[in-house]
């Protein structure tokens, strides 16, 4: 890290920024890890203090006086070179100054230095450049930079997420390296600085492994594919001339274009198997040093026509002929070596061997080839010269023996899993007791007070074991910071922090295909059992909970779908207004705070207590917007499960009249969406003490049968009028 | 219990408002030119000595902004002892971050080992381990677990459960935090160690000593917690503007410094809860935010001290049961009315055995401070 700076030291001093963001900016100090300036502001906060006055009149100065706090920070600002150097076409690197500000949109950018050949004559370059740069401003990392081809005067309107960026005649590929440079240092200090969670998983977590070594001469070396060998015809060689002016300068692809025009050799150096057997161990410490800081090294030899280095090259500079690009990121490459203090291997000649660095920050990718590019040049014409290029790509890829890929990091929401196992055995236990209860619905009901019992101890289950202990209340919430994550483009991940609702969402997802909604809100639903339990206290002192009129009780029933849909909304577009909107619900100050919260939010919990007293479960069945989700959601349903007769309705209403969520229709139909799956009606159904038609029948069975001997009919009257 | 937050505006609650009764509060100041207009030479005599030059840095540390600002005669000097004041705080960031993987705390965290630790950390430590001693525990580094389970709640808009509450307290124990020369070991699985309660002041005490050691006495360093020195620009003495913890705009009171550091937490950083019941303040023993105060400022000598410190009075509350045998008048400032006698009982013990001076803003906003401090309210 620390030769890297050395040898990437930015341009630009402290001063220079602060002349470039004059005051009310602030210049903090250049973080050295990430070599970024912080650039602060004074808050607004302090500014409004400004106009005080203390208790003799006098003013208070706390934004014109040194030393306050309260500076906020509005940005970073870094030189592309400090972060990731991108060569330009010349190979060396184009060095833009970018500021960006804390939501990843740029502040400003600014070319500092240039060394690109096409504009080395040209005044006008850098007002140019600048000008290509400012094109920056207000753009967000966020989005995808598109350069327009400079012939384009106007540019269409852009796709969303998309901007575009004119480019600039004769300077095409100098102003995508510059782009280069400037996207991918503002996506770096993004992420490392700005907690950014950009989708450019380029960067696999491969390692090259430094713990392999055997003794190994060249020819097991070349075997082994950590030597590789790249020869050139010299046809090859003419191919991309071959349509140009520029076309036959070589007479050797004529006479002999089969034959090898060049021969490369290139060894990832830095790979302690390569280095440790070529180099003597003073050369080897350099080139690990230097890899354990993030840079790897190249041995480089040539043979044939061309200097690999090419006319312009000096020491420690940037080979002409040979380029690196990884995917679609060019990558620096540098000349090693300043005081030919490595000893080269035996059999290798410094005139045509060179140790090439592979300079930058984020290094090679060695579970990727690495791209590289043999360039050449050809001049045509004596006067009015004119320059054609030859590229000729290849690519080398590491033996699969000398990488590793680390298995990824086991999930932090693993552990969290891990230590809830006694709690969710708990749930488990008593979601198996529910749905065996609720399976076999027409036991539970047969006995007098059975189904009372059972319903009882499964409620206080709910409150205080789902609810107030495990904290499994299922919320909106989930929902909405499910759609918030969606829209934000964060990780779902954090679902599974939460074992308990996991278990249980995916419960009531089930029951929802069995039996509707009302599985949860009859009997998970920590709150709604919370209401229930306070009424049966209440009607046992005399509070019976008043019925509304079939036809307001239904119109009631619609303000639960219109609560859904505002806090959708707002999930979908604010989330300053999802989490107002989703206080309706009093979930969480009643089971998540245990009511220890502004008296406004108890207020409204209690509130709705109350309201199940005098409107039975009146919150669940009116405004919950969780529970009108869960209506919805609750089409799914496969059976109607709730056993009816052919009197139910006509003529018969005893079940109707009994619902106390009203969710029986005057003909008799069961409205599943409704339904909290109390299974009164079903206990009615079954029993002829209460099912009017079989209280009836059980009349007209007594009629029939008078001839029965006298006990029996004795029982049937008893039994009658129970 | 973490004062190295994420949230930026940490330093809010303390301002420099300086100039402000600076003419009352030390008899030198000039009273005849207003204070907007003092200029920075004022301070000495012309003719005599040349004037203070001033400069002042700027920094990301600890999760926020901070702030060196110093004055020197010699402007060469100056910019060396800023440096040297820098690269010292940013030596501490470096060993007590816990943002940073690659920290000595995070590896000791990982490892549950740190072999041949730097001595300040072993300074830190040593002090650390003194005020959890006396405090019975009050003031805890290994409460990271408490703090972690909080915080993962918070994230997903609730509390903790009981049983995780319960689980991570029993992961805190100073006691079982073992450290000398050669080493500092965790001694109980799933133990962390958060410095965040006492860095900052430390680090404040460190970047003074540097400053002090190149000739500089006239600064005012805010690296979270605050250490004045000398004198500022005007010639009085540095004014810190305390600001009101529940009304993020306005100043509840000025405090003259004297040479003393100041530290500060209070109740609004970090909230884990909207109506501010539970926040980055917690009990190490108890797991729970105390609920009585809302703000703490101690003045001590030493910047971590008083860093640590506000952590105990913080949990004050916990001893009322025990009032200690003072008279009540011996620390009763004759100001803080409304402000529970009790609390003020138990904090006045505690100042008095610290040799620490102690401003106590509640969660009503009343407020107390001890005789020693120099202070006005706005």
């Amino acid at each position: 890290m620390l030769l890297a700076s050395a040898t990437h030291a930015g341009e630009l001093t402290q001063a220079d920024i602060e002349r470039l963001f004059p005051a009310p900016i602030i210049v903090a100090e250049k973080d050295p890890k990430l070599n970024i300036w912080p650039l602060l502001m004074r808050a607004n906060t302090e500014a409004q203090l400004a106009g005080q006055t203390d208790k003799l009149g006098r003013t208070v100065w706390p934004v014109s006086k040194p030393g306050e706090v309260a500076k906020v920070v509005i940005g970073y600002a870094f030189e592309s070179v400090d972060v990731v150097p991108v060569p330009g076409y010349s190979g060396k690197v184009i060095n833009s100054l970018i500021a960006l500000d804390e939501r990843g949109e740029f502040i400003d950018v600014k070319l500092i230095s240039h060394r690109e050949p096409i504009f080395a004559t040209d005044g006008m370059a850098n007002i140019l450049l600048n000008r290509f740069a400012a094109q920056y401003k207000g753009a967000s990392i966020k989005e995808t930079v598109r350069l327009l081809s400079p012939d384009v005067r106007e540019a269409p309107k852009p796709p969303p997420g998309v901007r575009f960026i004119h480019g600039i005649a004769r300077g095409t590929v100098t102003v995508e390296l510059m782009d280069k440079g400037i996207i991918l240092s503002a996506m770096k200090i993004a992420q490392d600085k700005l907690g950014f969670k950009l989708n450019n998983s380029e960067q696999s977590k491969t390692r090259l492994r430094t713990d392999v070594f055997e003794a190994a001469d060249l020819a097991a070396l070349a075997k082994a594919g950590l030597i590789q060998t790249k020869i050139f015809t010299h046809s090859e060689l003419e191919t991309p001339f071959k349509t140009t002016l520029a076309a036959g300068q070589d007479p050797d692809a004529k006479s002999r274009p089969n034959e090898p025009a060049i021969e490369l050799q290139i060894a990832l150096l830095s790979l302690p198997q390569v280095g440790r057997n070529l180099l003597d161990s003073r050369g080897w410490t350099k080139i690990e040093k230097l890899a354990n800081e993030g840079q790897h090294s190249l041995l480089v030899t040539w043979r044939g026509r061309y200097s690999l280095l090419g006319d312009e090259f000096v020491p420690a500079g940037a080979p002409d002929r040979l380029a690196l690009k990884q995917g679609e990121t060019p990558i620096e490459l540098r000349d090693f070596i300043f005081d030919d203090s490595i000893k080269l291997p035996d059999g290798f000649e410094r005139k045509n061997t060179r140790v090439i660095r592979i300079a930058g920050y984020g290094g090679i990718d060695p579970g990727k080839p690495l791209l590289f590019d043999y360039r050449l040049k050809r001049i045509y014409g004596n006067f009015n010269r004119q320059r054609f290029d030859g590229e000729y790509p290849f690519e080398l890829r590491l033996p699969a023996d000398f990488t590793y890929t680390p298995p990824p990091p086991e999930p932090a929401w693993k552990n969290t899993w891990r230590n809830s196992v006694p709690e969710l055995a708990v749930l488990g236990i008593g979601l198996l007791i529910l749905s065996i209860a609720l399976a076999a619905q027409r036991r539970l009901v047969a006995g007098p007070t059975r189904l009372n019992v059972f319903r009882i101890v499964f409620l206080l289950f709910t409150v205080g074991f789902i609810g107030w202990y495990g904290q499994g209340q299922l919320s909106i919430v989930n929902l909405t910071s499910t759609i918030e994550a969606w829209r934000l483009g964060n990780s779902m991940e954090f679902l599974l922090f939460d074992p308990m609702s996991v278990v249980l969402w995916v419960f009531v997802l089930v029951s929802l295909f069995v039996w509707g909604r009302g599985t949860f809100c009859g009997w998970l639903c920590p709150f709604g059992a919370l209401q229930e339990l306070i009424s049966i206290m209440t009607k046992k002192l005399g509070i019976k909970p008043s019925r509304l009129h079939t036809k307001v009780d239904a119109r009631l029933k619609y303000i639960k779908y219109v609560v859904l849909v505002a806090v959708l909304v707002a999930a979908f577009s604010s989330s300053v207004w999802t989490e107002r909107t989703i206080e309706v619900e009093p979930f969480k100050t009643a089971i998540s705070l245990y009511f220890i919260r502004d008296w406004p939010y108890v207020a409204w919990a209690v509130a709705t207590l109350l309201l199940s007293v005098f409107v039975y479960r009146g919150y669940c069945r009116y405004i919950c917007p969780l529970g009108a989700a869960l209506a919805l959601f609750g089409v799914v349903r496969l059976f109607k499960w709730i056993p009816r007769r052919a009197e139910c309705g006509t003529p018969c209403q005893t079940c109707r009249h009994r619902c106390e969520y009203q969710a029986i229709e005057p003909k008799g139909k069961v409205d599943y969406a409704e339904c909290f799956q109390c299974l009164d009606c079903v206990e009615i159904h079954d029993s002829d003490k209460k099912c009017a038609p079989l209280i009836v029948a059980g009349k007209k069975a007594r009629t029939v049968i008078t001839l029965h001997p006298e006990p029996m009919m004795a029982r049937s009257i008893s039994r009658g009028t129970a | 219990m973490s004062t190295m937050l994420s949230d930026g505006r940490r330093r809010q609650l303390l301002r420099v408002s300086l100039g402000i009764g600076a003419s009352v509060a030390v008899p030198f100041a000039s009273r005849s030119a207003p204070a907007a207009e003092r200029g920075p030479s004022t301070a000495a005599p012309p003719g005599v000595l040349p004037a203070l030059q001033w400069q002042e840095r700027n920094l990301l540390g600890f999760g926020t902004t901070l702030s060196l600002r110093a004055g020197h005669r010699n402007a060469q000097q100056l910019s060396a002892a800023l440096l040297a004041a820098i690269a010292e705080i940013r030596a501490i960031e470096q060993l007590m971050s816990l943002f940073d993987a690659d920290s000595a705390v995070c590896r000791l965290n990982t490892d549950g080992v740190l072999r041949q630790p730097d001595f300040r950390l072993l300074d830190v430590l040593t002090l650390a381990r003194q005020v959890s001693k006396r405090s019975d525990g009050a003031f805890d580094v290994t409460m990271q677990p408490l703090w972690h389970v909080w915080q993962n709640a918070a994230k997903q808009g609730r509390l903790p459960t009981t049983a995780q509450l319960a689980s991570a307290r029993a992961k805190v124990d100073w006691r079982k935090l073992e450290f000398d020369a050669t080493a500092i070991r965790l001694r109980a699985p799933g133990m962390a160690v958060s410095l965040n309660g006492i860095a900052q002041g430390y680090a404040a005490d460190r970047a003074r000593a540097a400053l002090l050691q190149h000739g500089v006495e006239h600064a005012l360093l805010d690296t979270g917690e605050w250490a004045p020195l000398g004198q500022a620009d005007d010639g009085a003495r540095w004014q810190l503007g305390v600001a009101n913890p529940h009304q993020r705009d306005a100043l509840m009171a000025t405090l003259a410094t004297d040479g003393r550091c100041v530290a500060t937490s209070s109740d609004d950083r970090t909230v884990f809860s909207t109506d501010r019941v539970h926040h980055h303040i917690i009990d190490p023993r108890l797991g729970q935010s105390p609920k009585l105060l809302s703000s703490v400022t101690v003045v001590a000598d030493s910047g971590a001290l008083a860093d640590a410190l506000t952590k105990v009075f913080f949990m004050a509350e916990t001893q009322l049961g025990l009032l200690p045998p003072i008279a009540a008048s011996a620390i009763l400032a004759p100001r803080g009315q409304q402000f529970d006698a009790r609390l003020a009982r138990v904090a006045g013990a505690i100042a008095m055995t610290w040799q620490v001076d102690a401003l106590l803003v509640d969660k009503h906003g009343a407020w107390w401070a001890t005789p020693g401090l120099r202070i006005k309210a706005t």
